[in-house]
């Protein structure tokens, strides 16, 4: 049986928590919860949290016969016992060799979009709001699977695999739910596709069988002119994607930045 | 052999990291990007197919442009149809009829960019020089050091200045190769053509080759 031994050393404004796990017989996949009123600050590696830390515990495995020690600070007064077993399972293997595709997709979850997600395929037709960040930490997935546990997929999710972790389809992938823009870029951009729409009609020759007739004739001034504003557009639009790249890299480099400074050294 | 380009983080650059590296290698580049396609795109089977069970991998290879290529869906629906771990065996068919393949994964760590470094036998990672891709490229790193890839370069993309390549290759412990900010790449890119195919002097064309150099040293030790 597994045998957890923690202890709390008290910081300035936060606790510092060690333990040990030992007492498997086989190889043993741990999970253990904090207890402590207050988020799991993890031992990091190369700034990033170290594997199979997330907010609230660590999940790792722990080999047959032998003694792994964990530990973190949290920004919470001590409680007794900070740290407790929170389920046990077989582990694969000593090591985290994947054996086979179906492990590898036990472990890290489908990256399929949830029902609700696809147009018609049931009565809300919305997406799931899932978190929608790329670049999901793997520190996150256990916090995901218990708030996925209750969510119904389905009995068509027939996968036997599928079934085994949750598709919220939209963390680590790119997200299924759109972004939202502010209302006048929304406008700009709607106006900018409504002449592409006109300048493709015109395109395939299709002037005058489009619904709204709104397509110029071909050599016409209306079609030059069209053709002056796309050119423009074009322009805009690309000039627009450097600046708002280089906005976004600055603002997530702000953001790890204060969130670095919020940890203390 | 089945090279995987992979990075974390979406936007770095990963697809036309694949699409070059694929012809600097006379590969087939597969677009294993399940919930969005990045790669160029016509009707006929495409990946979501192949992985439905509806079309066998030979059906949907593209063989007409400068680079082979297996797209990938376009829908929601296709997405949500496609068996993940079929991507294994589709991937193997693919390298057996055509020697190599280079799989353009996912961004992030679920089973979709799992099962891309389950299948490959090595894999470059692509990221910027920010610290949010870097730090998403050194989680792939770990997961493929889990799932066997090993890494034969990182391919540090859209830079402007000097890159600390050895700092870089150290942290990743591959060598690093910068890929410049490059207008001839970006508009290559957008008309479905290699750079090497339209600017053969350019040096991201170089860079290219460099990097395919080390992928082919990889895999022949």
């Amino acid at each position: 049986m597994v045998n957890l031994r923690a202890r709390t050393v008290g910081l300035q404004d936060a606790t510092l928590v060690t333990a040990t796990l030992e007492g498997a017989t086989v190889p043993t996949r741990v999970t253990v919860q904090n207890r402590l009123a207050g988020p799991v600050w993890p031992p990091r590696r190369g700034g990033v949290p170290a594997e199979g830390w997330d907010e609230s515990g660590w999940e790792g495995v722990l080999p047959a016969g032998e003694t792994v020690a964990i530990g973190y600070a949290c920004p919470a007064p001590a409680v007794d016992p900070p740290l407790e077993v929170a389920a046990t399972e077989p582990a694969e293997a000593t090591g985290e060799a994947f054996g086979s595709a179906a492990s590898v997709l036990r472990a890290l979850g489908s990256p399929a979009p949830p029902r609700k997600a696809v147009p018609g395929a049931g009565p809300d037709g919305d997406g799931e709001a899932g978190p929608d960040r790329v670049g999901q930490r793997t520190s996150d997935r256990s916090a995901e699977n218990a708030r996925h546990e209750a969510d119904d997929e389905g009995p068509e999710d027939g996968h036997a695999l599928a079934a085994a972790g949750p598709s919220s389809g939209g963390s680590g992938c790119v997200p299924m739910v759109e972004v939202e823009l502010p209302e006048a870029v929304v406008s700009w951009l709607d106006q900018v596709e409504t002449r592409l729409e006109r300048a493709e009609a015109l395109a395939d020759g299709e002037a005058g069988s489009r619904p709204t007739g709104s397509a110029p004739q071909a050599g016409s001034p209306a079609a030059r002119r069209l053709e002056e504003r796309l050119a423009g557009d074009a322009e805009q639009l690309r000039e627009l994607t450097k600046r708002a790249t280089a906005l976004a890299d600055r603002a997530e480099r702000a953001e790890a930045a204060i969130a670095t400074r919020e940890r203390p050294a | 052999m089945i090279l995987a380009v992979a990075g974390g983080k979406g936007g770095v650059g990963k697809s036309t990291v694949a699409y070059n590296l694929a012809a600097e290698l006379d590969a087939v580049a597969v677009d294993a990007d399940l919930g969005m396609a990045d790669l160029p795109h016509d009707h006929g089977p495409d990946l979501h197919d192949v992985l439905a069970g509806r079309a066998t991998p030979r059906e949907a290879v593209r063989e007409a442009g400068p680079v082979a290529l297996v797209p990938c869906g376009r829908t929601l629906a296709g997405a949500r149809a496609a068996d993940p771990a079929a991507l294994v065996e589709a991937l193997e068919r693919v390298e057996r009829a055509h020697g190599r393949v280079v799989v353009d994964a996912p961004a992030g760590l679920r089973a979709d960019v799992g099962l891309a470094l389950y299948a490959a036998d090595s894999c470059v990672l692509v990221t910027s020089d920010r610290e949010a891709a870097l730090a998403d490229a050194l989680r792939v790193r770990a997961l493929a050091r889990r799932l066997d890839a090993g890494l034969a370069g990182v391919a540090v993309n859209r830079v402007l200045g000097d890159v600390p390549t050895a700092a870089l290759a150290d942290c990743f412990g591959a060598p690093a190769v910068p890929i410049p900010e490059s207008e001839v790449l970006a508009v290559a890119q957008r008309n479905g053509q290699p750079v090497a195919a339209i600017a053969p002097e350019s040096s991201a064309a170089a860079q290219f080759r460099t990097l395919a150099a080390r992928c082919q040293s990889t895999n022949s030790v």
